[in-house]
């Protein structure tokens, strides 16, 4: 009973406090005056995220639709390429040692370029997501595999097991709390990247339309984007946090 | 086949050539064997090559400049033959068992790696549960539990597959005096009612002569056989413990380590 306390005052410590930051927020600007073009009150975002929903999500989508599949990509392709280059040694610790730096590019930059060569569909999006949630899952993945307790090896070889079922076994299950903190992680870098590419250009998307309407200085509806882009981005990643909590149950109990 | 020793070693020697080390000699000529059925200790120095010898008795792969003489055999096959044909269970100095694992699931490890049907797994598993007093603690993980009942546990995993020699690498070099004792009287118990064969290596004398019936006493490096020490002692061992031959046991042991290790 106790826990359940616990946990139900975690979430109501979070949720007061969010509450609190907004009240701070509506109350400074009824307090001090500024200017509507530097900043406005979050009850007239929310109004205008009620008023402008259908267009605000129609273009969230459309980002969505970017974000996705290039987060899904990447951390697929991340895991695979780990998992089949794990056991050649040598080549494995060369490549973590060339992938972490590599990930320490600001590869965002290549948007700039990838539109002259791909163009800057959403495709081009969905290359640049994938391409840099890539790296972190593949190193992630690659080293844990790489990684194994000297006992655990010593004891699944007197039991004759193959390599597989090393791999099934024990580095699997070994790795995954890991693995899936990166996948987490990736989360927020491909929504990052994704608004970041539609800046350089693009035929749609909440990064375009935020561009677009701070042009013409609609103040409300940047701020709904971003309010947008927020809620989505919370979505997004409390769900792979529920994923994670339901598939390494162990660690917590 | 001679059936009457599980373990035989002739004539072992064992060379490192590292690039520091140079033909470092780790074992030299040790011989001795381990019969069936029979307690056996082996004690020596830290860092005399104990582990080395475990490892090439367990069939485990050594480090890879590593140059070998000699035999092994146990119950007549080579180590790794022997571990193929699952004569072999060890019991390591960690419990390493599987964290994400509840105890049921760990014991039941080695038996999914070999194939047993679902069926028979659960019925071993239950058994062992049972006859180990861990039936209660069957769905804890192993970080929920005490260091004495992990390296229970791993016991546990051991004799899963009923292998008819079990080697034990100082496994409870990492508990407390009490607790200590406790499982030395469980492994005793476990060898007399389930008629093991048991090669234990440990650094403390106290526990060899506590457990064996033979304890082999390991010099310095490079190692060899120093002493060879005949526990004549009834078990249950805690009702001679403070009888007179047991503290000479425990003396005359402490004299050859204290000459083996100079």
């Amino acid at each position: 009973m106790r826990q359940v306390i616990k946990k139900y005052n975690k979430t109501l410590i979070s949720i007061s406090s969010l509450i609190f930051f907004f009240l701070a927020w509506e109350l400074s600007l009824n307090i001090f005056e500024v200017s509507k073009t530097v900043l406005i009150k979050p009850s007239e975002i929310l109004n205008t995220c009620i008023t402008d929903y259908d267009i605000l999500s129609k273009e969230m989508i459309y980002s969505a639709k970017e974000i996705l599949p290039g987060w899904l990509i990447g951390n697929a392709l991340g895991f695979l390429a780990a998992l089949s280059i794990y056991r050649k040694d040598r080549i494995a610790k060369r490549l973590v040692n060339v992938s972490v730096l590599v990930n320490s590019i600001p590869l965002i930059t290549l948007a700039a370029v990838l539109g002259g060569i791909v163009g800057t569909n959403q495709n081009q999006k969905i290359l640049l997501v994938s391409l840099i949630t890539f790296f972190p899952t593949f190193i992630t993945t690659l080293s844990e595999l790489t990684n194994i307790d000297e006992g655990h090896k010593d004891l699944l070889l007197s039991y004759n097991s193959s390599e597989k079922q090393i791999l099934k076994k024990v580095l699997l299950p070994k790795s995954l709390p890991s693995i899936l903190n990166s996948v987490k992680v990736t989360v927020t870098t491909a929504i990052f990247t994704a608004i970041t590419a539609e800046f350089f250009g693009g035929y749609g998307g909440i990064g375009i339309f935020i561009l677009s309407k701070k042009g013409l200085y609609n103040l409300k509806l940047v701020w709904a984007g971003i309010f947008f882009i927020a809620l989505f981005g919370s979505l997004f990643y409390s769900t792979v946090q529920l994923l994670q909590k339901r598939l390494v149950r162990w660690q917590k109990s | 086949m001679d059936n009457s020793k599980a373990i035989t070693v002739e004539n072992f020697n064992v060379l490192f050539n590292g690039d520091r080390t140079k033909h470092l000699h780790v074992l030299e000529n040790i011989s001795f064997d381990v019969k069936n059925s029979s307690f056996v200790s082996i004690i020596g120095p830290s860092g005399c090559g104990k582990s080395t010898l475990f490892r090439l008795i367990s069939g485990l792969p050594t480090k890879d400049s590593c140059e070998i003489g000699g035999k092994i055999r146990i119950y007549g096959r080579k180590p790794e033959t022997a571990s193929k044909n699952r004569d072999l269970g060890l019991i390591l100095q960690k419990p390493t068992l599987l964290e994400w694992r509840t105890v049921a699931e760990n014991i039941e490890l080695p038996l999914e790696i070999m194939g047993y049907q679902k069926e028979k797994r659960g019925k071993i598993v239950t058994k062992l549960l049972n006859s180990m007093d861990l039936t209660p603690y069957s769905h804890y993980r192993p970080s929920e539990l005490s260091g004495g009942m992990q390296q229970k546990v791993s016991i546990g995993r051991a004799l899963a597959y009923n292998p008819k020699l079990l080697l034990m690498d100082e496994p409870f070099a990492a508990l407390d005096e009490v607790n200590r004792r406790r499982m030395n009287n469980e492994i005793i118990n476990i060898w007399k009612e389930m008629n093991k064969t048991i090669l234990f290596v440990t650094h403390n004398i106290q526990e060899a002569v506590y457990l064996s019936q033979k304890v082999i006493v390991l010099s310095k490096k490079p190692s060899t056989v120093y002493k060879t020490v005949e526990i004549d002692l009834k078990y249950p061992r805690n009702e001679v413990e403070g009888c007179s031959k047991y503290f000479k046991y425990i003396k005359e042991i402490r004299e050859y380590l204290n000459e083996a290790s100079n």
